[in-house]
């Protein structure tokens, strides 16, 4: 039985652009959820998942956005270049039709089974383009679907094509002369390992020294040197003359397949667009989302968890020490380190309500695609610190999620930028749940100290940036900066509440019980009186040079599991009066830029090595409690 | 076949061959023989050896300094005069490049350097050797094609052609469809520049903008005779008006 699932296993390839909706097609076909955000390069690693259709099992495999087959990781060209794929699902934006065509034409030549999903089929014809899907079809040599994936439709048909999907009945376009002689030259000297070979030389001719470096490790050297002698060294007249067939045949497929209606186009979204963008505009639209934000987390949020707490936990906890007897059981239960107390009511009591409320608001941000348009005005700033253009998606993902931005960083094609993106999104940028948790915090203290926190990791990072900037020189030279902006678009409710859900599920899934574990493993410290011997030791440093509590050795410790939990330990203390004003703003600035969490650290190591890592983090340690003993100073004038 | 009328057009082919050899590469004689067609003539390689043009070394043949002066005008003009034809005229470019190149006036060259904005690659791509208008960077307004940069927020121009050096820079652009022909729209210019291309928004360093060349906005025709029309000026008011008036009558 086993074996005859396994026969009707087809590998399904879902492949696109950057930002055309591939995410959302693979949680329509498949029910699964994928990340998405209405920026490009969401999805960073392959991820896959199955479907059945008429009792055929398919496995789909999401691919990470590219713009034609070049920049496609390694290993999923293998993968086409070796016919692992039983079809490939091309996902066009329909808005963006001419851009995907390209590729459509490089997949057409790989000779596989193909379908063309098309998808933001209600924006095009808000744009006055309708698209003739069966002319496209008939041009193409492949059936074509118009898809909505968000709203489930269209998802039927796509499932019954994938299952008949044929392989391309054209040709796709004619190739140049000058450069089909190169082509054959070069795809008779590539090892019988490679099937594709025509599609696998024409990649070879056009992808330059860069694509060159990023296959050779899958040939033995003296393939790779047979191969090499074959790539002419001046084939750019052969380019030129390709990409112009190229042209005209996307231009001529786009005029037989589309027909245009003249309509109003509302300005309205362009306009929210331009406006977030500009430098004198922007920066107050900036400040007014954080500010509103703010008053979320403060009104909604920490209204919520305060009830919650006084409701549902505070009868609990009384309930509890009256019944069981003082000693052992209490305090393992619901002592300073309880399960209960510092674990489960600390997870689901306080940090639950908090980043459920400010996961919504960011997931709004980012459906609307605010996050990656304001991205642009930091542009000149990031110049000045030594990062290009091409690092401001990794900085932008650092605010979801530190451990995926780390991982985006290795896009960045200079070693001085790469570890200075490394090293700022590690120093001083919030992950999504510690921005929330933070703000849950200065809510309690004042919009004064929102701002005044704010200020002070902008600052710091571009302090710590012009430093590292100034002292590196380096001679390479980062590559041209072209970064696609998203559309501003009407936030559809439908998909931030499911994202959100799915956030705050693998939060639950995540962190839950991280938060039991360490609180069991404080208590274990606490009975055995290694952590007052920590408290002791830290001493001069916490309660001298930082002015803090020295329960701040908790909040610290828990932060090395799990940065939420470590916050939601100080937001406990300031909720309690435990921390004073000062005491608040330099808990919160300490343990945002202190420690980073132990997926982060795995992330880094994996980047950039453990060596360089551990100097990263101790040197990023140094930094922080210097900087938390400073404000301290500060706030005492 | 190209037909070859004088004694300075010869010594002219031949210089041409040999830079494009030098090109690939190569520096034979046979190379040389080959790349020159049916019309070579070794007396006049010979003479050009007397002249202090070219070196022949056994089966070698190299250019002197002077000898690669010449030919570096040579083939300035060639591709120059190619790229004029290719953008400007939308003509098979090759023969009619291959009589401009004996142009010997080097201010015509030049003209037409700054007039396309200086381009540095001819439209088969081959790097088109800098005159001195590139060097100095005269980019005057006579150009009728000139850098994205010069754009205001909200021109749209047409994309004329693309200064490219490296080709996967060049792939990705034409994968965002801005390529010679689409157009485009300026949306903003600080801090960094963002424009529209079909359906659209990119964004852009400067270095990648000064390299896109759209042609200069092309303003509304006025029909040969007639007078531009003027908008009446209406008479200036208010306090200020009034006492800057009054203060440019006390200064005269």
């Amino acid at each position: 039985m086993a074996s005859q699932k396994q026969q009707a296993n087809k590998k399904v390839f879902l492949i696109g652009r950057p930002n055309v909706g591939k995410s959302s097609l693979f949680t329509a076909l498949t029910g699964q959820y994928a990340e998405v955000a209405n920026y490009c390069m969401t999805t960073t690693t392959v991820k896959s998942g199955d479907f059945h259709h008429e009792k055929i099992c398919y496995e789909l495999i999401d691919t990470p956005g590219a713009s034609d087959l070049l920049s496609i990781t390694p290993d999923i060209l293998a993968d086409l270049a070796s016919h692992k794929p039983d079809v490939i699902v091309q996902c066009i934006d329909s808005t963006c039709l001419k851009q995907s065509l390209a590729m459509s034409n490089e997949l057409i030549q790989l000779g596989l089974p193909m379908v063309v999903a098309l998808t933001s089929l209600d924006r095009s014809s808000k744009n006055g383009v309708e698209i003739i899907e069966s002319e496209m079809a008939a041009e193409l040599g492949v059936q074509v679907i118009k898809t909505n994936p968000i709203k489930a439709q269209g998802i039927g048909m796509l499932k019954a094509a994938i299952q008949t999907a044929q392989a391309p009945s054209a040709s796709g376009m004619t190739t140049p002369t000058s450069f089909t002689l190169m082509q054959e030259k070069l795809a008779a000297a590539l090892p019988n390992s490679i099937t594709a070979k025509d599609c696998f030389a024409s990649l070879l001719l056009r992808g330059g020294s860069e694509f060159s470096q990023k296959v050779q490790p899958f040939f033995t050297p003296s393939e790779w040197h047979n191969i090499d002698k074959d790539i002419p060294k001046d084939s750019r007249p052969a380019l030129l003359s390709l990409q112009k067939h190229s042209n005209l045949w996307i231009d001529d497929l786009v005029a037989c397949c589309t027909r245009k209606k003249i309509v109003k186009r509302s300005k309205i979204l362009e306009r929210a667009a331009q406006l977030s963008r500009s430098p004198i505009t922007g920066p107050f639209i900036l400040l007014g989302v954080i500010y509103v934000m703010f008053l979320l987390v403060v009104h909604v949020a920490n209204a919520l968890a305060g009830f919650l707490d006084e409701r549902a936990w505070v009868p609990v906890a009384e309930l509890l020490a009256s019944i069981i007897p003082v000693g052992f059981w209490q305090d393992i239960l619901i002592g300073d380190y309880g399960v209960l107390s510092m674990g489960i009511a600390n997870a689901l009591l306080t940090v639950l309500p908090i980043l459920s409320v400010f996961f919504l608001l960011y997931n709004t941000l980012e459906d609307i695609g605010y996050i990656a348009n304001i991205s642009v005005l930091t542009k000149r700033i990031l110049g000045k610190i030594g990062l290009s253009g091409n690092s401001l998606m990794p900085m932008v993902l650092a605010f979801g999620c530190k451990t995926m931005a780390t991982m985006t960083t290795k896009t960045l094609t200079t070693k001085k930028e790469r570890y200075i993106a490394i090293f700022i999104i590690a120093f001083s940028t919030p992950c999504a749940a510690q921005l929330g948790l933070n703000l849950g915090i200065l809510g309690l203290l004042g919009k004064k100290a929102l701002f005044l926190v704010l200020g002070l990791f902008l600052i710091s990072s571009i302090f710590v940036g012009l430093i590292i900037n100034y002292a590196w020189r380096s001679s390479e030279k980062a590559p041209a900066f072209i970064m696609e902006l998203p559309p501003i678009r009407i936030p559809d409710p439908r998909m931030i509440i499911r994202k959100t859900h799915h956030r705050i599920l693998e939060f639950l899934e995540e962190s839950f019980m991280i938060f039991v574990y360490a609180a069991l493993f404080l208590f274990v410290l606490d009975r055995f009186g290694v952590l007052d011997a920590c408290k002791n030791f830290l001493r001069p440093v916490i309660d001298g040079f930082l002015g803090l509590p020295l329960q701040m050795v908790d909040a610290l410790i828990l932060c090395l599991a799990r940065q939420e939990a470590g916050t939601a330990v100080i937001l406990n203390m300031v909720r309690d009066g435990a921390l004073d004003y000062r005491q608040s703003i330099v808990a919160v600035v300490l343990v945002t830029m202190f420690i980073p969490c132990s997926a982060h650290i795995a992330s880094m190591v994996k980047a950039i090595g453990s060596k360089d890592s551990t100097l990263m983090v101790c040197t990023k340690m140094l930094i922080a409690i210097n900087i938390a003993g400073a404000l301290n100073w500060f706030l005492h004038l | 076949m190209k037909q070859i009328h004088s004694k300075t057009e010869a010594i002219d082919e031949i210089l041409e061959a040999l830079w494009c050899m030098e090109e690939k590469g190569q520096d034979n004689l046979d190379d040389l023989t080959a790349c020159v067609g049916p019309f070579f003539d070794a007396t006049i390689l010979d003479e050009m050896a007397k002249s202090d043009l070219v070196i022949i070394d056994g089966l070698k043949v190299l250019m002197t300094p002077s000898g690669r002066e010449q030919s570096r005008k040579i083939i300035r003009a060639h591709r120059i005069g190619e790229t004029l034809l290719h953008h400007v005229f939308g003509w098979d470019f090759e023969k009619a490049a291959c009589e401009f190149e004996h142009t010997s006036s080097i201010e015509m060259v030049n003209g037409i350097c700054v007039l396309l904005g200086h381009p540095q690659y001819c439209p088969h791509g081959k790097a088109i050797p800098q005159g001195d208008c590139c060097t100095k960077a005269l980019d005057n307004a006579h150009s009728e094609i000139h850098s994205l940069l010069r754009l205001q927020v909200g021109d749209e121009a047409k994309v004329a052609y693309i200064n490219c050096a490296d080709n996967r820079t060049m792939h990705k652009l034409n994968g965002l469809q801005l390529r010679p022909g689409s157009v485009i729209k300026m949306s903003q210019r600080y801090p960094c520049y963002v424009i529209e291309c079909e359906g659209a928004v990119i964004a852009l360093d400067e270095e990648v903008g000064e390299n896109i060349k759209v042609w200069a906005a092309t303003k509304p025709e006025i029909e040969e005779g007639a007078v531009p029309e003027q908008k009446p000026v209406s008479p200036k008011k208010g306090i200020f008006n009034h006492l800057s008036e009054f203060f440019a009558k006390l200064a005269k």
